[in-house]
C-alpha cells in the first residue's frame, strides 16, 4: 500500500492553443514521489493525447521557472504548459 | 498513479485591476504620462522614451477585428519585474512603467505601454528597446488575431527563454 508521503500533488495550468485542445484551464494531478516533468507529461497525453503533436512546441515552467523535463517534482509544485509567446 | 478530476473554468485569484504591470483596463497613456510630470518638471530626467504598442488590422494572417491576449498572470508579473531589475542594473534609469494589457482588444487600442526616463537619451531608447525584446521572449503572454471572417488564430510567438 503507498503511503500518503509517496504521493505528491501538482496543479497543471493550461495556456492558448493548448487550453483550447484540452477544454480546461488547469488539472491537479497526484503522481508517485519523485517524479519528473517528463512522468508528468506522460499522464497529461494519456488524458490529453489530442495535444501530443504540439508538446515538442512547449516549455514547462515549475512555480515560475522555465525547467527541462527531468526536473523533479515536488508536493504543491505548480506546472505550467507554455506554448511560444507573443506578448508586447 | 492516481488522477484527479478535472476542474473547469477557476476564477481568477488575483485582482489584476490593482496589479500595475497588468491591466485588464484600457490603458490610460495620458495619466501614465502625467505621473512623470512632476520629475519632469523638477529636472529629474534629461530623456524619457515612450512606446506605444497598439492593434493593427493587416497581418499575414488576414484582415485582423481583434486581439486577445492572455497571460499566465503571477509568472508574467514576475518575469516583468525581473525585467525592470535588469534595466535598473544595465542603465541608470531615473523611472520606469510597464503596463500590458489582456482580454479582447478592438484595432488601434493599446496593449502595451513602456515608458523610461534616464539623464541621457541614448540609455533611455537602448533600455526601451531592451524591454520589448525582454517581454516578447520572457513573459509568459499569448494573442490571438480574430479575423473579419469570424476566424481566429494563435501568433506563432517565441519559444520563452
Amino acid at each position: 500500500m503507498v503511503s500518503m508521503s509517496e504521493i505528491i500533488n501538482i496543479k497543471i495550468l493550461y495556456f492558448a492553443f493548448i487550453k483550447e485542445l484540452t477544454g480546461v484551464r488547469s488539472d491537479k494531478m497526484k503522481l508517485p514521489y519523485g517524479s519528473t516533468i517528463h512522468n508528468l507529461l506522460t499522464n497529461i497525453l494519456d488524458i490529453y493525447p489530442q495535444i501530443n503533436n504540439l508538446l515538442k512546441s512547449i516549455k514547462v515552467s515549475v512555480n515560475y521557472k522555465v525547467v527541462d523535463t527531468d526536473t523533479i517534482l515536488k508536493d504543491g509544485d505548480e506546472v505550467a504548459l507554455l506554448p511560444p509567446i507573443s506578448g508586447g | 498513479m492516481g488522477y484527479s478530476k478535472k476542474f473547469k473554468l477557476e476564477d481568477d485569484p488575483l485582482n489584476m485591476d490593482k496589479n500595475k504591470r497588468i491591466t485588464f483596463n484600457k490603458i490610460d497613456e495620458e495619466s501614465i504620462l502625467k505621473s512623470f510630470d512632476n520629475d519632469v518638471n523638477a529636472g529629474k530626467f534629461g530623456a524619457t522614451v515612450s512606446f506605444l504598442g497598439t492593434v493593427r488590422s493587416y497581418s499575414k494572417n488576414g484582415k485582423v477585428k481583434d486581439m486577445d491576449y492572455e497571460a499566465y498572470l503571477g509568472m508574467a508579473e514576475v518575469k516583468i519585474k525581473e525585467i525592470e531589475n535588469i534595466v535598473k542594473e544595465k542603465w541608470d534609469i531615473k523611472k520606469i512603467k510597464i503596463i500590458h494589457r489582456l482580454g479582447k482588444l478592438s484595432l488601434g487600442e493599446k496593449s502595451i505601454m513602456i515608458l523610461v526616463s534616464t539623464s541621457h537619451s541614448k540609455d533611455a531608447f537602448e533600455a526601451c528597446q531592451f524591454i520589448l525584446e525582454r517581454i516578447k521572449n520572457e513573459v509568459p503572454i499569448w494573442k490571438k488575431e480574430i479575423f473579419l471572417d469570424g476566424t481566429s488564430k494563435w501568433i506563432d510567438g517565441n519559444s520563452i527563454n
